[in-house]
């Protein structure tokens, strides 16, 4: 049996592991309802572009549907990958979920025949694609709580760029779902080429035959708003991986936490024993010493 | 008088900026101001960098706004706006502060009819319409 300083000195290791990963739940579950805020006051925004597009498309502006960014290649040949990973640990499967659904993706578009770009945020994603000496097209670290509008924007304009320009012929984002706030799954969605009847087909009885008056004219609202479109897309891909991320670090930290719980309980009963044991060691020989004597 | 006003809401991707019944809306459109009253007909149109103005009773309030859209149907207006920001929180020596500085460095850094000093311009232009709606 362990002595007893082995066992007090482990359960004093344990319940400072247990404080770390008890403090961690909480920064987790704090951010996490801060990004669920953001994600709920994104939400109205991205809605309207959808609205406002779909009445768009509905009022019959024939231009539109020639807009680039519907253009699709017959044959692809090279598709790019933006996926969106974290920069931290810790966070159960989160990282290695969406690395292994983007990879499986990745790996399919290959024995097709294409060639694949990986765009890879987050230096967790960063270092494993090195680790697996994958090349990437491109890395950068994830902004995370940080994200802006801005952050959007700029890789959307980029992304953009590549597919206008024709350099890439399709575009998809690997990121972590939020389908309900307990659950999570790694997806991954066509940015570009923007599937031409997505947001029609959403809900078609909603199409309203209001006659809109267009300033300057529909054609430019529309090469206005297909951008602003994926911008938006973009950031709400972000926040949700923001958002799941820190969900499963709480679910992880959590788990650590409890577990660390257990671990204490008996090590502390074993500490017991281990003490009684002594004691009673010590007794038996006070008593057989006293024995000696008399 | 409650029926005379519309709805109105402001939206940026970050957060939901105004949420409210006006009597009166101008909004910076791409060439010019436009104006909204009660029963405007249904209306898209695209947004520049300038100041929105709501006016509500005897008071108006200020915001400013870089770029967007404006949707106004049924007594309905909605700004989805890429940025803006309300007058109070606009603070116009800081404003002036970053104005002069893009100034300088457009002057020194770039040639001109280059990208650069266009995007600056650009730039300068946004913090111009926040002045000014930080003077008001």
């Amino acid at each position: 049996m362990a002595n007893q300083r082995d066992i007090r000195n482990r359960i004093k290791s344990i319940s400072n592991t247990k404080k770390i990963t008890s403090t961690m739940e909480m920064v987790s579950t704090a951010k996490m309802k801060k990004m669920q805020v953001r994600l709920e006051q994104s939400k109205p925004y991205e809605n309207k572009v959808n609205e406002i597009i779909t009445n768009l498309i509905s009022t019959g502006v024939s231009a539109t549907l020639m807009d680039p960014h519907f253009r699709e290649v017959s044959d692809p040949s090279r598709i790019l990958i933006l996926t969106i990973a974290g920069n931290r640990g810790l966070c159960g499967s989160f990282n290695t979920n969406i690395i292994e659904k983007s990879l499986n993706f990745k790996d399919k578009l290959v024995e097709e025949g294409k060639e694949v770009l990986n765009y890879v945020i987050g230096k967790k994603g960063i270092n494993f694609m090195n680790f697996i000496k994958e090349p990437m097209y491109k890395s950068a670290p994830n902004p995370e709580d940080k994200i802006t509008f801005d952050t959007a924007t700029k890789i959307g304009n980029e992304l953009r760029q590549l597919f206008i320009s024709g350099e890439v012929h399709e575009v998809y984002i690997a990121y972590t779902k939020v389908v309900s706030s307990s659950s999570q799954k790694p997806e991954i969605i066509r940015l570009l080429p923007i599937p031409p009847d997505e947001e029609v087909l959403k809900d078609p009885t909603s199409r309203s035959n209001v006659e809109y008056i267009f300033e300057p004219n529909p054609a430019r609202i529309f090469s206005y708003l297909l951008p602003l479109f994926i911008k938006v897309r973009i950031f709400t891909c972000f926040l949700e991986s923001a958002f799941s991320e820190q969900f499963s670090r709480r679910v992880a930290m959590k788990n650590a936490t409890d577990a660390s719980g257990e671990m204490i309980r008996e090590l502390t009963i074993s500490y017991n024993r281990a003490r009684q044991a002594k004691i009673t060691n010590e007794i038996a020989e006070i008593v057989g010493g006293a024995a000696a004597l008399e | 008088m409650m029926s005379r006003k519309i709805s109105c809401s402001i939206l940026t991707p970050e957060r939901s900026l105004f949420e409210g019944d006006v009597d009166f809306v101008i909004v910076q459109a791409h060439n010019g101001e436009m104006g909204f009253l009660i029963n405007h007909a249904p209306l898209i149109s695209e947004l520049g960098v300038g100041e929105i103005r709501l006016r509500e009773g005897k008071s108006t309030e200020y915001l400013v706004v870089e770029g967007g859209v404006v949707e106004i149907k049924d007594n309905r207006l909605i700004i989805l706006a890429e940025s803006a920001m309300k007058k109070s929180e606009l603070d116009p020596q800081e404003i002036e502060a970053k104005l002069k500085e893009l100034t300088e460095l457009k002057d020194k850094e770039y040639a001109k009819f280059s990208n650069e000093r266009y995007l600056i311009q650009l730039e300068q232009e946004k913090f111009k319409a926040r002045l000014k709606v930080a003077m008001k």
